[in-house]
């Protein structure tokens, strides 16, 4: 077993643990967290790929990804802020609005 | 048919003529009882008016062609059933008759029926008669033709019955009614069977003639049996003399110009829709109805009666010159019969008022026998009756001499030179010209020169029943319809038609014959008392047939009945297995074909319910749900 396929394990451990989070925990902002998480071991798959062929742009795709993740994680935080202040609460189990109106 | 599209003179005057006895019958029925007296009056002028009218009708028709006028009533599965008129010479000749016997019948009534209490209702019937006969004359469509000869039917019977109080009067309506209905039965199923053939009741339709032959055969048939109710011929025959004890100038109007003449008339109007077969069938149903109806006219001693057995033999005579293709001869007869069998009636109607107003005893006025020697003391009534009975017997110079020489000759044309049955026809209306003078000579001598029995202090009739008399006896002169008494090729050409050369054979032998038979009856009755006279019961077979008639018209009823309940209980078992049936169709329905739509909804309502319940609103488990489906696609583009 070479050091890359340890990596490629570690990501696919990272991605589970990720979703793991992001489906059980109940407060949002760790579900935010467990998202970020799953985004990583996707960053980190890219790297390694790119390590099996010649060139950067694995590397620079995963640059780009984690700026654009910044920006989608203020975004998420802003999101559940405003969500707190309008339901006073972040979790996502007592915020029913998109269930259908029985 | 082709409506007119301009309504000419002649189509006013046409109408007019249908509807004036038509409004005298309406205001005959309603006007009120307090001026009843104005109904006659009232009639009988309208009926002038309608007769003068139809003269100029004649000789407008005569001059001009054809005239036809159509209207559609309604349309049945694009099939058309018009109010149509068709006037050609001999239908408005025909009118003319109508019109004309009705007005002197009119005339007559006023004088006749004085002293009846229903005069309101006696004339408006014989308007209605009168209208009714009128419209079976003009139309040209044969439904619109059976509804007016079920009118003719329906007043025939009103007027039958006039002396409601008598119930054999009611009694002999009722027979006139029924074996009539007998021949309009037949009437209806041969119209049945030309409009599911050929889809058109209008008579001048070529459309008529081409349905099978068979079919055809059967139709005439079927029209033919209304012929022979309505017309009187054998076997139905029977009505016409117990429809005596209707008012004498009704037997009058139903023997000259309406009832009986409707019958011989449909013949001539649709002689061309017939087959040889029933041409046949007519010749010898009208060859056994006249022997019978002169042999039973020999017999009796009720004066009327005699005359209706004599109608009945006049009648069978033209049917059976009409079978044997001698249209115009038998038509002419019609026209002819008309004038002297009316005068005969008016005249009887005379004898039996004049008897009356005698009030001297309780005698049948009606008898024969009780009559006798009234020649002197009824001048103006024996000579019109002895020339319209000369008429009857066909003695030269008379209408009926001319009428009955243009039938002898085409009869005997028709039979030719080889035997075949057409000879035995052929030899009946020898038979009946030998008969019918001997009866004749009976009538006027028991009536007019023996020696009579009673004394009859009695007075002639007065001036309004003598004119019709008159008038009629004159028209049943040879002078008005032929100049020449024995060739009527020398006719005024009053039909329009080309009359066959007159075989001077046939007219001598006719003429011997007659003088024989005058001869003969001269000898039997001239010594004879009237009470040597043996009570020959003169109905013989006629009532057998006619209680034949009616016992079978009880057991076809009855049969009918049994048909009738029969068809009801099918209909009865059909409704019931309609009715499971529509049980066990509902049951279906309920559980079948609603619990399948039931459970499509239902089972719908589950998928629905399954996919709904992932979108239950937690944002986490639509992540895990996406995840899932991310798996599955992943798995699904590597493997």
């Amino acid at each position: 077993m070479s050091k890359t396929d340890l990596l490629f394990y570690l990501s696919a451990f990272l991605f589970c643990s990720g979703l793991l989070i992001a489906v059980t925990k109940k407060n949002a902002i760790v579900v935010l967290m467990g998202i970020e998480l799953m985004l990583n071991a996707a960053n980190l798959n890219l790297v390694l790929f790119n390590f099996q062929k010649k060139g950067m742009d694995g590397q620079l795709f995963a640059l780009f990804i984690i700026i654009v993740a910044v920006c989608e994680a203020a975004v998420g935080i802003a999101i559940i802020l405003k969500t707190y202040h309008y339901y006073h609460t972040s979790v996502p189990d007592q915020i029913s609005d998109l269930k259908e109106k029985n | 048919m082709i409506a007119a599209p301009e309504y000419s003179f002649s189509f006013w005057l046409t109408l007019s003529v249908l509807v004036i006895p038509l409004v005298a019958s309406l205001s005959c029925f309603s006007i009120k009882q307090k001026i009843g007296w104005l109904a006659p009056l009232i009639s009988s002028v309208l009926l002038l008016i309608a007769s003068i009218l139809a003269i100029v009708l004649f000789f407008q028709v005569s001059n001009s062609a054809e005239v036809s006028y159509s209207w559609v009533w309604f349309t049945l599965n694009q099939k058309e059933i018009a109010f149509s008129i068709l006037l050609d010479s001999n239908t408005s000749i025909m009118i003319l008759i109508v019109t004309v016997i009705s007005f002197l019948v009119h005339l007559f009534s006023i004088g006749y029926m004085a002293e009846d209490q229903h005069q309101v209702r006696y004339f408006g019937m014989l308007g209605f008669f009168t209208f009714a006969m009128l419209g079976l004359v003009m139309s040209s469509n044969l439904l619109i033709t059976f509804i007016f000869w079920e009118l003719v039917g329906v007043s025939s019977y009103r007027l039958i019955a006039h002396y409601q109080e008598k119930e054999s009067a009611i009694k002999a309506a009722t027979k006139a009614f029924l074996l009539n209905k007998i021949g309009d039965l037949g009437f209806l199923i041969g119209l049945i069977i030309f409009w599911s053939w050929s889809g058109t009741l209008e008579i001048g339709d070529p459309n008529l003639l081409r349905i099978p032959a068979f079919w055809l055969t059967a139709a005439g048939v079927c029209i033919f049996i209304g012929v022979i109710g309505k017309s009187a011929q054998f076997p139905l025959f029977n009505w016409l003399p117990d429809a005596m004890e209707g008012p004498t100038p009704v037997s009058a109007l139903i023997h000259a110009a309406t009832m009986v003449a409707a019958g011989v008339f449909l013949l001539m109007r649709i002689s061309n829709l017939f087959t040889e077969d029933v041409f046949m069938l007519i010749a010898i149903t009208g060859s056994i109805t006249t022997v019978a109806g002169a042999i039973g006219a020999l017999f009796q001693f009720d004066i009327k009666k005699v005359l209706a057995y004599s109608t009945i033999s006049q009648l069978g005579l033209m049917v059976m010159a009409m079978g044997a293709g001698a249209m115009q001869g038998g038509y002419f007869h019609l026209l002819h019969h008309a004038f002297f069998k009316a005068g005969l009636f008016l005249g009887a109607g005379a004898i039996i008022h004049a008897m009356h107003q005698n009030h001297q005893s309780n005698l049948d006025a009606q008898d024969i026998r009780n009559l006798g020697g009234l020649r002197k003391k009824l001048p103006v009534t024996f000579i019109s009756f002895a020339i319209c009975a000369a008429a009857l017997a066909g003695i030269p110079f008379t209408s009926g001499f001319v009428s009955k020489e243009l039938i002898l000759t085409q009869m005997t044309t028709w039979a030719g030179n080889e035997i075949s049955w057409r000879w035995i026809v052929m030899s009946s209306a020898w038979v009946v010209t030998l008969l019918t003078p001997i009866y004749t000579f009976r009538l006027i001598w028991f009536i007019f020169f023996s020696k009579p029995q009673h004394q009859h202090n009695v007075e002639e009739a007065p001036v309004i029943m003598r004119i019709p008399m008159i008038v009629l006896a004159t028209g049943s002169l040879a002078i008005l319809s032929s100049l020449s008494p024995i060739h009527i090729s020398s006719a005024i050409n009053l039909l329009q038609h080309s009359y066959p050369e007159i075989n001077s054979k046939v007219s001598l032998a006719s003429i011997v014959i007659i003088g024989i038979a005058l001869a003969a009856a001269f000898y039997i009755f001239k010594n004879q008392e009237v009470k040597n006279q043996k009570l020959i019961t003169p109905h013989f077979y006629l009532d057998v047939v006619s209680n034949y008639f009616m016992v079978l018209t009880l057991k076809l009823s009855e049969a009918t009945k049994g048909g009738d309940k029969l068809i009801d209980s099918v209909i009865h078992g059909i409704s019931y297995l309609q009715i499971t049936f529509a049980h066990i169709t509902g049951w279906a329905d309920r559980y079948l074909v609603d619990g399948f739509v039931d459970g499509i909804a239902y089972s719908a309502k589950g998928v629905g319910a399954i996919t709904r319940s992932l979108a239950n609103g937690k944002i986490q488990s639509y992540l895990l749900w996406a995840m899932a489906g991310l798996v599955i696609f992943i798995v699904w583009i590597l493997y």
